[in-house]
């Protein structure tokens, strides 16, 4: 394997570049909001007025976000390390969209409550915390959030040192998988998967986003062929082969 | 075979009283279904309009934007005069091509989740049926099994197909699943019709269903689960397949 491994073609260079892109606008649109969340917050533990300054601040960007033609986010917004929010709690400012109006979305973070949105364990916030670098899951059921299939794009927040919250943005699956789908369809099929191998998106049309290849594999009697690491969350582009004792 | 009762238990869902908004479109979607399930067949009146309306609890202007709808996707046709009325236009080409609608309509992550649903309410209305069917509802299994083996047809192998699902929820006499399964057929079954035009489909699902219901005559429920699950990924897959084809085809239009 080690050999053909090697042997990567262009056209696969030349997907994963796209693919790439198309992550990176998403996290392009995080980026400013980062950025301003540092402007306002520096170093200070959050208090009300900090946290009414932030809402004031990220508002309208966040509002543009959503607003844009086409875009596969769905909601956006600035979610506060639990560490340094003192008696607040849990904190997050969240903006979502609901067909055409965009609104300020309240998530239950009373430890009390049942509902409790416990986001410090979320995959999407742990991995942006402790990878510091921009993450984006694989599509999850959100049952605490949106209820639906969702991918959550992260970005951690620093000033200096010090771990302020994430940034992060949920994507609609479906429009988001097909637009890297269109970017697949454009040459031999070709595959993306994640870190445990599960379907992100796919040229081959049974390959539907977050089931895992190998029942595919085992069913088809192929292998994975070469692969080709991906720029964000340990993606990979595959091809498959025949099995050899097939 | 009985189909009056599948008929009935059909209609009902169909036409059940609507309570919520957007009723234009769900008016219009129940009666779009009850066209490609063929519970209204080519060539059939409508009932009046004032009569519909009231049967639908909405109002006349509602069922009127409705069927205008429906106009505009040549599914209905409206004469005037004395012999006037609303008709059921000729399925073939207008309803091949609201079916590919439809289908180009849903994500491939929805087609798989309604696959995936339509397993758990059919596989395990089958396991159940193995242990609970009565002497009656497995001639009745029998009898659409005979009927799947001998059409040709997409649209006939799919209503037999329908029909057998929702007798195997009959036969294991839980009243959710009968539910769940009638509602399937009503938003689920008419689109695999598309993949029945297959003929290598039409041969698997029905090996698949028959050893089903063979199961469900020797008392085997995991058996018989297995088969009709295996009977639905098939579909689903076939589905996912025609999708793409559908969907490659619009953006090569487009280029």
């Amino acid at each position: 394997m080690s050999g053909r491994a090697a042997e990567v073609d262009q056209h696969m260079v030349d997907v994963v570049q796209e693919i790439n892109l198309a992550v990176a606008t998403i996290f392009d649109q995080l980026q400013p909001l980062a950025t301003t969340t540092v402007a306002v917050l520096g170093d200070h533990t959050l208090d009300d007025e900090l946290a009414n300054a932030l809402h004031r601040a990220l508002e309208q960007p966040c509002r543009d976000v959503l607003a844009t033609i086409d875009t596969p986010i769905t909601g956006v917004g600035f979610v506060a390390d639990i560490d340094r929010t003192g008696p607040i709690g849990a904190w997050m400012l969240w903006w979502i969209r609901s067909g055409a109006a965009i609104k300020q979305k309240q998530h239950v973070l009373n430890r009390e409550s049942d509902s409790f949105y416990d986001y410090s364990n979320a995959q999407w916030f742990r991995e942006a915390r402790h990878g510091t670098a921009p993450f984006i899951t694989s599509p999850y059921i959100d049952a605490w959030g949106t209820d639906s299939l969702t991918m959550t794009a992260s970005i951690p927040v620093f000033t200096g040192g010090t771990f302020l919250g994430v940034v992060a943005a949920d994507l609609k699956t479906e429009n988001f998988c097909d637009q890297l789908i269109r970017i697949l369809q454009r040459g031999e099929d070709i595959t993306i998967v994640d870190h445990e191998d599960r379907v992100i998106a796919s040229s081959i049309p049974v390959l539907t986003p977050g089931i895992p290849i190998r029942g595919f594999l085992r069913r088809s009697s192929q292998t994975v062929g070469d692969r080709h690491p991906c720029a964000y969350a340990e993606w990979s582009a595959v091809r498959f082969n025949p099995s050899p004792n097939s | 075979m009985e189909p009056d009762r599948l008929h009935t238990l059909t209609r009902r869902v169909l036409f059940a009283p609507l309570d919520e908004t957007r009723r234009t479109e769900t008016v219009a979607d129940r009666l779009r279904t009850a066209i490609t399930l063929g519970v209204l067949s080519s060539g059939e009146q409508l009932p009046n309009e004032v009569d519909l309306a009231r049967q639908f609890n909405v109002s006349p202007v509602t069922l009127r934007d409705a069927l205008q709808m429906l106009r505009e996707q040549g599914l209905v046709r409206t004469t005037r005069g004395r012999q006037g009325g609303t008709f059921v236009a000729p399925l073939q080409e207008a309803g091949q091509r609201y079916l590919e609608d439809s289908l180009r309509g849903l994500s491939s992550i929805e087609i798989r989740d309604l696959t995936d649903w339509a397993c758990a309410v059919s596989g395990h209305a089958a396991a159940l049926a193995a242990e609970r069917a009565s002497d009656h509802s497995r001639r009745v299994l029998a009898e659409i099994i005979q009927t799947m083996t001998t059409t040709s047809d997409a649209a006939p192998f799919r209503r037999a197909e329908s029909r057998l699902l929702i007798e195997l929820a009959v036969a294991s006499q839980s009243t959710r699943l009968s539910a769940a399964a009638v509602e399937l057929q009503v938003h689920f079954a008419p689109i695999k019709t598309l993949a029945y035009a297959e003929p290598a489909t039409r041969t698997l699902v029905a090996t698949c269903l028959s050893n089903a219901v063979g199961a469900v005559e020797k008392n085997k429920g995991l058996v018989a689960q297995q088969s009709v699950v295996e009977a639905a990924a098939a579909v689903g897959d076939e589905l996912l397949t025609l999708r793409n084809a559908l969907v490659l085809a619009t953006q090569g239009a487009d280029l």
